[in-house]
């Protein structure tokens, strides 16, 4: 080693020089993920391949070959077919090879099985499900919105296109082919309509001729006779038509085009639609103030905020109209003021208590509870003298029956709704600027927040009770009620031009009928009230009119108890003064009524939103240094956490009811909303304690020597981060309450896996899409998860500064 | 003059290990205390005992006229007007600098936020980082963490501000920043307790040394007497230790 290296003195600084190549952009990433290594490098192709054939596969199955336009099951039943068709000769023939090695005869007789099957596959084919033409798919289809008379002309027009066709072969094919109709009107209709283009092609220009029951029996009775030559002339007499199938063998996407309004919320009554589309009008102000920090700040924050607050109780009030229900003798008393009670017959005490839930039985002249019979003597109920204030326990009860009788008192009029409504109002505007503007607010915000939450509930109870179902604004629900017929606003002509001169009710259209029979002037929409009578005459002889439309006429649809179905029991039914309604909004029985998405939305949603505050508290009474609190706290944990979701489920639901006095039965809904939000708190309330216990104690010292309040500081400094620390296993968390709520099965709600399951799959049309209605709710359930894992990323990687403590 | 902050007869227990024996001390307002002494002597503890970090088991201490009881109101008004600095700094790494100062003067003193902000980068200039106000502690270096500290105890108004060990996790480029901080507060005269192996710190500031020992004081003198004669052994044996490799930094 010389002196120059060992003693160095630096006069210039070198300048800084550009990277190697192959060191900077796609050739540096690819060279340091994919081929770092030999391993590696194996890994990645091999990953590549596995996914490449998978995904392949799947896509082709669900994009490339799919009956994608095939809109109705027909179509998508007659691809398969047509595919087994190719396949079954395909393997007859491979068996009759295989058989013919073994004996060394040609021809030798197959396995009857398989044989069997081909034949019933091909007395499908032929059968009288399989539409000869298009005109004929049109025909059979449901789904035809289009006019007929449309149809017709569309029909007429492409007949005139083939006879134009001819004519310009015969002339010799000179110029230019007659093109199609160019109607623009037609287009557009015959376009929103149109099964597969090939297929199309095949119905419509190919041979319309086509001899299906022919070609099927020259099959059939070639195979008896194991001729194979001969059955494959016969498939090949229905080449174009395999063709089209083997094109078109993938999924059936007709299922979600169908049926999205009933996965969205299964089977509102079509009058009540109007619930979950101002649901959906209210979330966007509540998406506003979630997503869009700019909106938080001062009074539109203030509003956005409140409006959030309140979302998850509006939306729950709004969807399922649950009306106040302290005493089950108010209804009772309410429906039959001047029957006394034991006179009742049984069709009046279910009405009047329907609402309840309760179902009281005759026993021996006397009342009881009849739902559970080794609980009939613990909860039985005197009602011997008409008095109802007799049989009412002393104490609450008696005081809620004096409040709620006061209460509908001043509910029965007019300007006595309106003042609730406006007293609401106020209250509302005075506590959003209690909370968001004052001193005392500033203080007070998490505690009145999570008041707010609460209270929101009573306020918007009186608000929808006192504007939206009042009859006094009975045009208001007009506009609300997107879907309604507008029949009654057009004029007789307009009608007559629309539907034809239908006088006669029964032959109007299905959607038509039910306005007929509803409308207050039938005469305005063409129907003589000689009609409309006549309608109800026959509706009320013979009760096919199902007034919860599930398809069975009950006890309950007679709402009035007189024996007969009829427009009084309607009107009563969806009116402001159904027994028992209380509070105005008409109350709408979840099980089997609505459901799908709006179920599994709310149970989420509302589910993640109590769990997460009400988490955060058990988890400080888990690190609280009193003892009792402390107890409680880790007792209501473990217990939760130490059973499943679904017997807490059917505890809430099925038991809960036997436990609790007769004053407080608890909705199926809300008693699975409670067990959900339980359910999700204890375990919220783990993470959040592991949140807790990562904060170092310097920041506990640091709060309390600012002089800080141990609310202040668990609020401002402490809660803060225990949250931001724990995000992904807050997600965690929330993603699998979220699909935990599937299992509300159990109890007879229909989420959207078992409104896809239950109801729409089992539709005999729609038997053979489960593989797509499973995969169309796996999507829905993964745009949401994977967006909300996004948005906890993201949110990590906006307190990503936490980390660098 | 009244004293600010008087201990007497303070004796403290960490389960059934005595820490603090017999601990009596007067501080006057603007005095400025340093306090030494050898690890596990018991110094931490002795000034987080002022604010009630550490409750005390027998004795009195009060704290501009109020004394630390259970009552904790009493905790709270003390509290107030107390400032304290840490070994760690214990920034609120989810706020940013400003809303760090602000805090406290908001929530505690019920002050409108315009002012608290005003006051918040009055003092961020007075540490010398009005330009860091937006952003989070974790973008900021030690040393100027902690003089966010310090601005963020100033902000509440202290009577008194207590520091402990305030420059031990710095690098030794960032001591100095710190340490001129302390001093120009001292200048002003605030009422200082501080904790400190900075003895060059103690020697140009401090009023009164105290030096510590098994939980006792042991000597309590002005910093000339303290580092030129101490009379006893055991602070002899100390300062032997620590000026050691120190004798160039004073």
């Amino acid at each position: 080693m010389s002196n120059e290296t060992f003693f160095r003195r630096l006069d210039e600084y070198l300048p800084d020089q550009a990277p190697p190549p192959g060191n900077t952009g796609p050739v540096k990433w690819l060279r340091e993920n994919l081929f770092s290594g030999p391993v590696n490098s194996i890994a990645t192709v091999l990953i590549v391949a596995i996914f490449g054939t998978v995904i392949w596969g799947f896509f082709n199955w669900f994009f490339l070959t799919s009956t994608f336009h095939g809109e109705t099951q027909q179509a998508c039943r007659m691809a398969t077919q047509a595919t087994l068709l190719e396949e079954r000769m395909g393997s007859l023939r491979s068996e009759q090879r295989r058989l013919d090695r073994i004996s060394g005869v040609e021809g030798s007789a197959f396995d009857d099985r398989r044989f069997k099957a081909f034949v019933n596959n091909l007395g499908n084919l032929a059968s009288k499900d399989i539409p000869k033409s298009y005109a004929d798919l049109l025909k059979n289809a449901d789904w035809v919105a289009l006019n007929r008379a449309e149809i017709a002309k569309y029909e007429a027009a492409q007949a005139g296109r083939l006879e134009a066709i001819e004519a310009w072969i015969e002339a010799g094919g000179v110029g230019e082919a007659p093109g199609r109709t160019r109607d623009p009107k037609l287009k557009k209709a015959y376009d929103g309509n149109t099964v597969h283009p090939d297929a199309e092609k095949f119905f419509i220009d190919g041979p319309d001729q086509l001899d299906w029951q022919g070609a099927g029996a020259t099959i059939a009775s070639a195979l008896q006779a194991r001729d194979l030559a001969k059955a494959q002339e016969g498939i090949e007499a229905l080449r174009p038509f395999v063709d089209w199938g083997k094109a078109n063998n993938g999924a059936c996407h007709t299922v979600l085009k169908k049926n999205y309004w009933q996965l969205l919320v299964n089977a509102y009554d079509r009058d009540q639609l109007w619930r979950p589309i101002l649901v959906a009008l209210l979330l966007i102000p509540v998406l506003a103030f979630v997503m869009v920090p700019r909106l938080r700040e001062g009074s539109v924050g203030m509003v956005l905020g409140i409006s959030t607050g309140l979302f998850p109780f509006v939306a729950f009030f709004v969807l399922s109209g649950m009306a106040l229900k302290l005493s089950h003798f108010e209804p009772i008393q309410g429906a039959y003021p001047n029957i006394p009670i034991e006179e009742l017959t049984q069709h009046q005490m279910d009405d009047a208590l329907a609402e309840v839930g309760l179902r009281l039985s005759r026993q021996n002249g006397q009342w009881v509870e009849g739902q559970s019979l080794e609980f009939v003597d613990q909860w039985s109920v005197r009602l011997s003298t008409g008095e109802v204030t007799d049989v009412l326990p002393a104490g609450f009860g008696r005081t809620m029956y004096g409040l709620t009788a006061s209460f509908n008192s001043v509910t029965s009029s007019e300007s006595g709704r309106l003042l609730i409504a406006a007293t609401a109002l106020v209250f509302l505007v005075v506590l959003g600027l209690l909370i968001a503007q004052t001193r005392f607010g500033r203080v007070a915000r998490p505690f009145l927040r999570f008041l707010q939450f609460v209270a929101g509930f009573a306020i918007v109870i009186a608000i929808w009770g006192t504007v939206i179902n009042n009859p006094h604004f009975e045009h208001k629900r007009g506009l609300l009620d997107l879907t309604a017929d507008p029949l009654e606003e057009l004029a007789p002509e307009e009608l007559e031009a629309k539907y034809g001169a239908h006088t006669q009710l029964g032959r109007l259209p299905k959607g038509v009928q039910l306005t007929a029979l509803m409308t207050r002037d039938p005469n305005a929409i063409g129907v003589t009230q000689a009609d409309q009578d006549a309608a109800w005459a026959d509706i009320v002889d013979n009760p096919v009119y199902d007034m919860n439309r599930d398809g069975v006429v009950n006890a309950q649809d007679d709402v009035n108890g007189d024996d007969r179905i009829n427009a009084t029991d309607l009107a009563e039914s969806r009116g402001d003064h159904a027994p028992g309604n209380i509070v105005f909004l008409t109350h709408v029985p979840v099980e089997n009524t609505w459901g799908g998405i709006l179920i599994t939305m709310i149970l989420g949603l509302i589910g993640s939103a109590f769990a997460l505050r009400a988490g955060i508290l058990l988890a400080l009474g888990r690190q609280s240094t009193l003892p009792v609190v402390r107890y409680l706290s880790t007792g209501f944990i473990e217990g939760m956490r130490g059973g499943p979701l679904i017997t807490i489920l059917i505890m809430s639901v099925f038991v809960l009811p036997l436990i609790l006095p007769i004053q407080f039965q608890p909705q199926p809904l809300v008693a699975t909303l409670v067990a959900v939000c339980l359910f999700g708190t204890a375990y919220m309330a783990e993470v959040i304690r592991g949140g807790l216990q990562a904060i170092p104690k310097g920041q506990y010292e640091a709060a309390q020597s600012l002089g800080l309040s141990y609310w202040q500081e668990t609020n401002l400094i402490i809660v803060p981060q225990a949250t931001r620390t724990v995000i992904p296993a807050i997600v965690n968390t929330l993603i699998g309450l979220f699909k935990d709520t599937t299992l509300v099965i159990v109890i007879g709600l229909l989420d959207v896996l078992t409104v896809m399951r239950n109801k729409i799959v089992t539709k005999v049309e729609w038997n053979q899409t489960l593989m797509e209605g499973l995969i169309y709710v796996a999507i829905f359930f993964f745009i949401f998860m994977f967006g909300l894992s996004r948005y906890s990323m993201w949110l990590e990687e906006r307190f990503g500064i936490l980390k660098q403590r | 003059m009244e004293n600010i902050v008087s201990i007497s007869g303070l004796n403290k227990w960490f389960g059934t290990f005595h820490v603090l024996k017999d601990i009596d001390l007067a501080v006057k307002p603007k005095e400025r205390i340093v306090i030494a002494g050898p690890s596990g002597s018991g110094k931490s503890t002795l000034i987080r005992c002022i604010n009630r970090l550490e409750e005390h088991q027998r004795g009195k201490i009060v704290v501009d006229g109020v004394e630390l009881t259970n009552n904790l109101e009493q905790i709270e008004a003390i509290r107030r007007e107390v400032g304290m600095v840490f070994q760690h700094f214990n920034l609120f790494p989810h706020l940013t600098i400003l809303e760090n100062c602000i805090l406290a003067p908001m929530w505690v003193r019920k002050m409108p936020r315009k002012e608290a902000v005003d006051r918040a980068m009055y003092y961020l200039e007075r540490v010398r980082i009005p330009e860091q106000a937006a952003k989070y502690p974790g973008q900021l270096s030690g040393g100027q963490q902690q003089r966010v500290a310090i601005a963020r105890s100033l902000c509440m108004q202290p009577k008194v501000m207590l520091f402990d060990e305030p420059t031990s996790a710095l690098d030794p480029e960032m001591i100095k920043e710190v340490l001129d901080t302390m001093i120009e507060l001292a200048d002003e005269g605030m009422t200082m307790l501080v904790v400190t192996h900075e003895m060059g710190f103690a020697k140009k500031v401090a009023d009164r040394v105290i030096f510590m020992d098994q939980g006792q004081i042991v000597e309590v003198a002005p910093p000339i007497e303290f580092f030129e004669r101490p009379k006893s052994e055991r602070l002899k044996e100390f300062l032997a230790d620590i000026l050691y490799d120190k004798q160039d930094n004073a």
